[in-house]
């Protein structure tokens, strides 16, 4: 009973570490908010320029639009990459757990049984005559906590 | 070739040994005996085999031989010629099934000094080989089958048991670390001793193999059996199983016993070392023997082969204890298919974690 507990708990464990894992990795992956916000500032300048220009012409509002329905596309082509990345992310996690357990699995089939041939605490039992513990040097080491740390 | 087979002291059928009852059956007019009843009536004839001063002839020279590595003896039971392998020195008639120890293979200096006998009946080994399947779901459906069952068979291994006292002693370098912080540093303190630790080891029933031609790990791996059960050797107690004699020398394994005492005795010395201890490296070690004995014993073994995917398999059951060990069969198909399921498994966990935790 308590092997399939430790069992079970152990299957929970990972199975917690690969959904916590792929959410820290998708977090933690370089996101195109970056980009979002430099087309922002493009479209902002270029509007901007829109404003000051009087002689402003039909093409570039239709530019402006254009730009506008460029940047919903793009998130919504960002939000399809970063599904690409979840699915990678849980793909490869569960490939690699998988492959251990199967190989820990494996594994046990090949060394069943092999335990300590000879219990040598029972069996062969130590009269200590000597027992010497000297202390030949002692180091301190020294270090500033700095804020980082 | 000298054979014996064990009689019923009131109906003249072979006697085995029941591992059950610890006593010798019959299996014809249900008797029992005791070892001291059987020792009464056969104990002069057992004490004759044993106290023979020859050795066995050399398989060569003898006008029975077969090929050199087998002999034929015949059977006292129905008279029948069975061909016998080398090292064997228990077996059955395959024709009568009686059960015949090859006296003059385990007299002179291959007697053996002692015998743990079976405590465990083959009935109790099918059963904790079943449970012991049981808990392993990706054997092949053949190994646990009941025409696999009937190729356990019950033998006896030559071992040789070393009582060996050491005197030595090993000398290491511990590390002590401790960390603090204090006005804001933080503080690492090492500090380095010299240990030295000395005494006398006394080894007691160091078991090794006795016995080159089966597979060593499974005849190392089934230890350690407990000594208390230990008899001096009778031929009597290999009635009714198979019997192997030794074909290794103490020489031929000294030094591997040599190698493994001082693993053990670093061990032992070692472990007398403080646990407050970090990176404890053993610089040197001194270990003399101040004496040693080997004993040549018999220890009761369940074995059986198996063969799948052209691979032998051995499964070994400690006859005494129950303990088991062996290499076992691993249904591929089976572990690929668990392989899938447990993949699919944690990529949907994982795509439901990526899906709410966005």
């Amino acid at each position: 009973m308590k092997k399939y507990l430790v069992k079970l708990s152990a299957v929970l464990l990972a199975m917690m570490a690969l959904t916590f894992c792929t959410a820290f990795m998708v977090s933690a992956a370089p996101s195109n908010e970056n980009e979002l916000s430099m087309s922002d500032y493009s479209l902002a300048e270029s509007t901007e320029e829109v404003e000051i220009s009087s002689a402003v012409s039909q093409s570039n509002q239709n530019s402006v639009e254009n730009s506008a329905a460029e940047q919903t596309a793009k998130k919504s082509k960002n939000k399809s990459r970063d599904w690409a990345k979840i699915i990678l992310i849980s793909v490869g996690v569960s490939a690699v757990i998988t492959l251990i357990w199967v190989l820990s699995i494996y594994h046990s089939y090949k060394t069943n049984g092999r335990t300590e041939p000879y219990p040598y605490n029972q069996k062969a039992p130590l009269e200590l005559k000597l027992s010497e513990d000297i202390l030949i040097d002692t180091n301190v080491e020294r270090k500033k906590i700095t804020k980082s740390n | 070739m000298e054979t014996v087979s064990y009689k019923c002291i009131n109906c003249v059928a072979p006697l085995q040994y029941n591992a059950a009852k610890q006593k010798f059956t019959c299996e014809f007019c249900q008797s029992e005996f005791t070892e001291t009843e059987l020792k009464e009536h056969w104990g002069e004839l057992d004490e004759q085999l044993n106290n023979e001063s020859r050795t066995e002839p050399e398989t060569t020279s003898d006008p029975n031989d077969f090929n050199g590595n087998a002999a034929i003896y015949t059977c006292q039971n129905c008279g029948a010629e069975v061909i016998a392998e080398k090292t064997t020195a228990a077996t059955f008639c395959v024709y009568c099934h009686n059960p015949v120890v090859i006296s003059n293979r385990l007299a002179g200096a291959y007697k053996p000094d002692m015998v743990i006998p079976f405590k465990i009946s083959e009935e109790e080994a099918q059963n904790r080989f079943f449970e012991f399947c049981g808990k392993k779901s990706f054997l092949p459906k053949k190994f646990v089958s009941h025409a696999q069952l009937d190729m356990m068979k019950g033998v006896y291994f030559p071992y040789w048991l070393v009582d060996s006292l050491k005197d030595g002693g090993i000398e290491a370098t511990a590390k002590k670390v401790r960390r603090w912080t204090q006005d804001g540093y933080e503080y690492k303190e090492t500090k380095t001793y010299k240990i030295k630790r000395q005494g006398k080891i006394d080894f007691k029933g160091f078991p090794c193999s006795a016995f080159k031609n089966e597979d060593r790990n499974a005849m190392k791996y089934v230890n350690p059996y407990d000594d208390n059960d230990l008899k001096n050797f009778s031929m009597a107690y290999l009635s009714g199983f198979l019997a192997e004699k030794r074909d290794t020398e103490r020489a031929d394994v000294q030094s591997q016993v040599d190698k493994d005492l001082k693993e053990y005795a670093k061990k032992i010395y070692k472990d007398t070392i403080d646990s407050d201890y970090t990176l404890i490296t053993v610089d040197a070690m001194d270990l003399r023997t101040v004496r040693e004995s080997w004993k040549y014993a018999m220890m009761p073994v369940w074995l059986m082969n198996f063969t799948y995917e052209n691979k032998t398999y051995m499964y070994a059951m400690n006859g005494q204890t129950g303990k088991n060990y062996g290499e076992l069969p691993c249904d591929k198909g089976k572990l690929a298919i668990f392989g899938i399921i447990l993949f699919l498994i944690l990529t949907a966990i994982g795509l439901l974690g990526g899906y709410f935790l966005l």
